[in-house]
């Protein structure tokens, strides 16, 4: 009994608490019907909702540049490509037979084993206080973000060119064969 | 305000990573070589031939930088013997791959530019693995990586291969987001994603953090485990091996496997190692469920690509014994031996993987099939085929004077050491599983008639080359494993 | 010469290569040539280092470090060679059985389309073997031991179109392998105890009392080491119970069963356990079950040979009665008696086999009872047959007299009147059963159809010098000339011998010539018929006839449940295994004809397994997320 109130009990129902659980509620659902819909245009209208939601998330985290990158980029260029993808080329619909359940629900168990053991985790660790401060002054988070894969990460970030162009070439032949 | 940004002179930058550096630029030259030639062009000559120069280069200046040790970044690419060997081991690996796939023009041939260049970013992402001290270093090597290999499966005109392809980007996806979720959890405790700095917090961090530490452990132990295809979590393998040209098969069973491998001792070596006799229970039971899971499947195959497959998941069991057996008893002279063990025994796999893929080439190629009926009375239309690739099987099983046997042996040695007599003797079991079904396909190439007309095949020079090479390789280390054997030990693994 | 010992197996090794480079449709000359040339050489050498070793005595190995590891105290594994007074003698045995057999089978084997691949296998044989007698430790002896199994099985199965021989080469396999494992177990106890391979190490270890683990007193550990040694030994020489496989080895070319199922590698385990007597010496219990195995395999072997109706048979129960007599003689400590019974058979049981070869090259046939009369057609082959058989029965003054008597002697100096007793009796059996088989073949009336001719000169030539052998071996180690052979061998501490009295040979001498002349009775002047021998002593007869049923026993307890055990994992592999696989073939059919089910069936399923893998994970690891919590 105290074990499960610990896990749940102790919120501070603030502003930001709030904000948090809309957000989250809004991008599980979206994932969840994502997974549902039948129709492609409906996924990939989900799926931007998915980014906006995540986009949300940075902006209670106090990373405002990795927000707006995030609408800019995944919500804006990539939902809006993938709908003109769509639009573009001939698209069934994916009837998917219900095969009810075996599966599903050993994966839901599966799942939800997961969850609970994470959740378990993240509650029942004493976390140090936060701190008031966050890391970096919200204004200058485009600062410290720019340092910091100058300095320390630019190994990665370099060869992050190479996976991407990894990327873009394996998706154009593998289109291209199938033609 | 003013930051002081901290360059990287590109003196640093080539001391430290020129083999990689060489292979990326080589890959890009291939790019727009590809671009610029006509496809008439006789384009699989030109690319394999800079592809190959390009890696006789890297190989070089990587030889040269034996013994010394520096750092990139706040040492988030490390330049030591450790990460050297194995560069070394990618690239000899990549040079017989691409040799072997000079006659497989077949069924590739419209992606032959991309299939050369694909194959070096592939290996310059192994060595990115190998290398990296840093988690996000690490993530972008296995990346590249892991996306070039789904293309490379996926390049064959066949459902098959599209099917592999597939299967392997959405489980290589799963493994990918269950590794970064662990590794987020790391960084969380830390507040640091460089590897040795990490161990040094977790070392205090371990009890007061536990369950989120562990779960990150978990993870990204289940994300590697699906590179390196450990059962529970090796699924995807025999697919992607059926569907994947066959060179390519030899690379992901070989090359892609030994990077798996690589990083995953760096990462828990570096940033766990301070509660090593808690976890590396762990290791042992994947370990032994690995190895009899994975012999065990391989009776049932008829298609020689899936049984090739689920021998190779059997190896990776072996594979994981020597880093397991460190629970038992870890310190600086132990992890040398098992570290040499664990090299020796990847590189003589390496080696007869790609011999007997070489032949599984010829072969499918001469037979329109892969099924084990293919190889009936090999005997009778190529013996050196034939022999090759019985020499091959029984090295995988651990015929004594072969390198198999010598690996396994090494393997068992560190075993019994650490006092898991168990595991040694569930080895020796597996092993003699494995000979039951070699054995098998080796009657079957000697003492059977062939199916259909007794013609002689032919063997192509370079595919001779790689099997006369590894046939060299497997019988050499088996006879005389003294001599890298003894070296191994010597070098200096980890700079300190 | 001793420093180049290692050219003596490297020769037939280097032809081996040269035949196997060049192929299977060599010329039958070329490949005879190169075979009895390389063979020959090794014998010269052989002699030469025997030579030296006679005048010089032992040498220390020539050993090289082949590997170096372990944390802790270092271990290091040599390889190289290793010359002594035993192992010089049986250089000069194997090369010269070798080079004769090898002639031999020029004759016999002509016209087999796999002619060149049985010279290939005979000189990889013949390398493995020498290498077994040179290795200075047991685990090069072991590498070698394998090696020769091998090579024994392609042989046996060398008509393997035959399912007779097929079957006979893998029942030797898996008998001897048997036995393997003993041995293999022996080397890795010992090499625990001591730390090293090295017969001299472990020997001298066993005498400073070095020899221990934990868990076993030293006692305890030289009779489990020795056993076990034994058991590989025994596996290899056909000792019972082990000894099923050694007569279905007979299906193999006659050739084959004179040089490896009598001269050489059946001797292999009487070599190994002379090699490692300070083992067996050290433990008075071991050397008892080496002693009593010998003896019943002496017996048993005798009693079997006397009813078998195939010559090649006959034979090799011989063998197997001849090699329970070497093992007698060790188990008595009478070392180098059965050193000396080992070199002296070696050379009259491949003359017994190569003359039988000869008879069935010219009559096509194994069956006694389609032979009779071939003395006048096949003189050369009938003389020296009955000099083997002379110096099988132990008639003075053929070799196997002198050895055998030395055998029987020890046996009553070591206070075992009961093994002299079984070996007596198995003497006068041996007399009587190897006499049966000459009458039947060489004397009366000739039942067979097709007309035999006497051998070209590749056949009879060997015959000849092989028969000199079996009369003249004998004298190396003979009374007349002052026991010559034991003393180049020498003693191992803790051997005990006695010189056969002339009371022992009166007694063995009348034995022999008394089982010669009943057989003389019975088939040669047909005064007492044999049918009424046998139905009077019918349960006896049965009882041999079959073997003693040791192939129904086996047959009976371990290979019915054995496939018992099988059918019921075939029932588990067709139901559920193969259930499961077929499932999956669907599974990938149906996946194969859709794109569309690839993205929705399968994959989904992998995914699953994944995640479960990982809970699994998290499950089986509960205790180290909980930990200990502070």
């Amino acid at each position: 009994m105290n074990a499960v109130s610990s896990w749940f009990g102790g919120f501070i129902w603030t502003g930001q608490t709030v904000a948090f659980f809309l957000l989250a509620v809004l991008v599980v659902l979206a994932a969840v019907t994502l997974l549902q819909f039948r129709k492609v245009m409906h996924m990939a209208l989900s799926i931007g909702l998915v980014f906006l939601g995540m986009a949300g998330m940075y902006v209670l985290l106090g990373a405002d540049f990795l927000a707006f990158a995030q609408i800019l980029i995944y919500a804006g260029a990539i939902t809006i490509l993938m709908l003109f993808a769509i639009m573009l080329t001939r698209h069934d619909e994916v009837e998917e037979e219900e095969r009810a359940g075996f599966r599903q629900w050993i994966a839901g168990l599966g799942a939800a084993a997961l969850g609970a053991v994470m959740l378990w985790a993240i509650r029942t660790t004493a976390w140090p206080p936060a701190s008031a401060q966050p890391p970096w002054p919200a204004q200058k988070s485009v600062n410290a973000l720019a340092e910091t894969l100058f300095t320390g990460y630019v190994v990665p970030f370099e060869l992050v060119s190479v996976l991407l162009t990894v990327a873009l070439v394996g998706a154009v032949i593998l289109a291209r064969k199938e033609e | 305000m003013t930051t002081v940004l901290q360059g990287i002179a590109f003196a640093d930058a080539w001391r430290v990573m020129a083999p990689e550096m060489v292979l990326t630029a080589a890959g890009f030259l291939l790019m727009l070589i590809d671009a610029a030639l006509p496809p008439a062009a006789k384009r699989a000559g030109v690319s394999t031939g800079v592809a190959l120069i390009a890696l006789l280069v890297a190989g070089v200046l990587a030889l040269r930088r034996f013994g010394q040790t520096a750092a990139l970044g706040p040492g988030s690419y490390l330049l030591d013997d450790y990460a050297l060997v194995f560069k070394l081991l990618f690239m000899g690996i990549t040079l017989l791959i691409l040799l072997l796939s000079l006659d497989d023009h077949g069924r590739a041939e419209g992606a032959r530019g991309e299939y050369t260049y694909l194959l070096l970013f592939a290996t310059v992402g192994a060595m990115v693995m190998a290398s990296s001290a840093d988690l996000v270093t690490l993530f972008v090597g296995l990346e590249i990586l892991s996306v070039s290999s789904y293309v490379l499966v996926g390049l064959r005109r066949s459902s098959k291969s599209a099917e592999g392809a597939m299967k392997y980007l959405v489980i290589g996806a799963i493994a990918s987001a269950c590794v970064l979720f662990g590794m987020s959890y790391i960084y969380g405790v830390t507040g640091t994603t460089h590897l040795a700095e990490a161990g040094y917090t977790l070392f205090q961090a371990w009890d007061s953090y536990r369950g989120i530490v562990v779960l990150g452990l978990l993870l990204m132990l289940a994300g590697f485990s699906v590179k390196i295809s450990v059962v529970p979590f090796h699924m995807w393998a025999p697919d992607a091996y059926e569907g994947a040209p066959t060179p390519i098969t030899a690379f992901l069973a070989a090359a892609s496997k030994a990077a798996g491998f690589a990083m995953l001792v760096r990462v828990f070596l570096y940033a766990f190692a301070s509660h090593f006799p808690e976890w590396g229970g762990l290791w042992v039971g994947l370990a032994a469920v690995t190895m009899v899971a994975g012999n065990l499947l391989a009776i049932v195959q008829r298609n020689v690509k899936r049984m090739l497959a689920y021998s190779s998941i059997g190896q990776a069991g072996y594979l994981l014994v020597p880093f397991a057996v460190l629970t038992g008893a870890y310190h600086g002279g132990n992890l040398y031996q098992d570290m040499s063990a664990l090299y020796f025994y990847l590189a003589a796999y390496a080696l007869m993987t790609a011999g007997a893929f070489a032949v599984l080439t010829v072969v499918a190629k001469h037979a329109r099939s892969e099924d084990v009926d293919a190889f009936t009375g090999l005997f009778r239309r190529s013996p050196l085929l034939a022999g090759a690739m019985a020499v091959f099987l029984v090295a995988m099983a651990g015929m004594p004077l072969t390198s198999g046997f010598a690996g396994k042996f090494f393997i068992a040695l560190g075993a019994i050491n650490t006092g898991y007599y168990w595991l040694a003797g569930l080895m020796f079991l597996t092993s003699v599983m494995a000979f039951a079904y070699y054995f098998g396909l080796v009657r079957r190439m000697y003492l059977q008639e062939p199916y259909g007309p007794a013609e002689s095949w032919r063997t192509p020079a370079a595919a001779a080359l790689v099997v006369v090479v590894a046939l060299v390789g497997t019988i050499g280390l088996g006879v005389a494993p003294g001599v890298m054997m003894h070296s191994l030990p010597g070098l200096n693994w980890f700079g300190q | 010469m001793i420093a180049y010992a290692w050219l003596v197996p490297a020769i037939p090794l280097v032809a081996y290569l040269l035949l196997l480079a060049l192929g299977r449709r060599v010329h039958e000359g070329v490949a005879a040539a190169i075979g009895v040339l390389a063979t020959l050489i090794s014998l010269v050498l052989s002699l030469m280092i025997f030579v030296d070793v006679a005048q010089g005595g032992g040498q220390l190995p020539y050993l090289w470090t082949w590997l170096t590891f372990g944390p802790g105290p270092g271990h290091t594994w040599q390889a190289g060679f290793e010359v002594n007074s035993l192992n010089a003698l049986m250089l000069v045995v194997v090369s010269f059985v070798s080079t004769l057999v090898l002639l031999f089978s020029r004759g016999y084997m002509h016209g087999d389309p796999r002619f060149g691949v049985f010279y290939q296998y005979l000189l990889l044989f013949v390398f493995s073997m020498l290498g077994l007698v040179i290795s200075p430790n047991f685990l090069q002896l072991y590498v070698f031991w394998e090696l020769v199994g091998l090579c024994s099985y392609l042989l046996v199965g060398f008509w393997y179109e035959k399912p007779e021989a097929a079957a006979a080469a893998k029942k030797s396999f898996v008998v001897t392998r048997l036995g393997d494992v003993g041995l293999l177990a022996g080397i890795i106890l010992l090499y625990l105890a001591t730390g090293s391979f090295d017969y001299d190490d472990i020997a001298r270890a066993i005498q400073t009392g070095g020899l221990q683990i934990h868990w076993i007193g030293p006692q305890g550990l030289a009779t489990l080491g020795a056993l076990l040694v034994f058991l590989g030994a025994a596996g290899k020489s056909a000792q019972f119970p082990l000894h099923v496989w050694l007569p279905d080895a007979m299906e193999g070319p006659t050739p084959v069963s004179a040089l490896i199922h009598a001269a050489t590698m059946v001797a292999a385990g009487v070599y190994l356990v002379a090699r490692s007597f300070a083992l067996f010496d050290a433990s008075p219990v071991a050397l008892d079950v080496v002693a009593y195995i010998g003896g019943i395999t002496a017996i048993l072997g005798a009693a079997i040979g006397l009813t078998q109706r195939d010559i090649k048979r006959v034979i090799a129960y011989s063998t197997i009665s001849q090699l329970g007599y070497m093992m007698m003689g060790l188990g008595v400590a009478a070392y180098s008696a059965a050193v000396f019974h080992l070199f002296t058979h070696a050379f009259f049981k491949a003359l017994l086999f190569l003359a039988a070869g000869s008879v069935i090259h010219a009559v096509d046939t194994q069956d006694l009872g389609r032979m009779g009369g071939l003395w006048r057609r096949m003189p050369v082959t009938a003389s020296t047959f009955l000099f083997g058989a002379l110096a099988l029965s132990g008639v003075p003054p053929f070799a196997g007299f002198w050895s055998k008597d030395e055998i029987l002697a020890s046996t009553l100096a070591a206070g075992r009147p009961l093994l002299f007793a079984l070996g007596m009796v198995a003497a006068f059996f041996t007399a009587f059963y190897i006499f049966r088989v000459f009458f039947l073949t060489f004397t009366g009336r000739y039942r067979g159809d097709r007309v035999p001719r006497e051998s070209g000169w590749v056949m009879t030539l060997p015959l000849v010098l092989l028969a000199l052998m079996a009369l003249g071996a004998g004298w190396a180690g003979a009374p007349f000339t002052g026991y010559a052979l034991e003393r180049f061998l020498g003693e191992p501490s803790g051997a005990s011998e006695a010189g056969a009295g002339p009371g022992v040979m009166a007694i063995s001498t009348a034995v022999s010539l008394l089982g010669i002349g009943l057989a003389w009775l019975m088939y040669g002047e047909r005064a007492t018929s044999p049918e009424a021998w046998s139905r009077s002593l019918w349960p006896l007869y049965r009882l041999s006839f079959h073997k003693f049923y040791f192939d129904e026993l086996y047959q009976a307890v371990i290979v019915r449940p054995a496939f018992a055990l099988g059918k019921a994992f075939d029932w588990v592999d067709r139901r559920i295994i193969d259930g499961i696989v077929r499932l999956a073939a669907e599974a990938t059919l149906a996946v194969a004809s859709g794109v569309r089910r690839i993205q929705t069936g399968q994959v989904q399923t992998y995914g699953l397994i994944t995640l479960l893998g990982i809970v699994a994970l998290i499950a089986v690891s509960w205790s180290l997320l909980w930990g200990v919590r502070s």
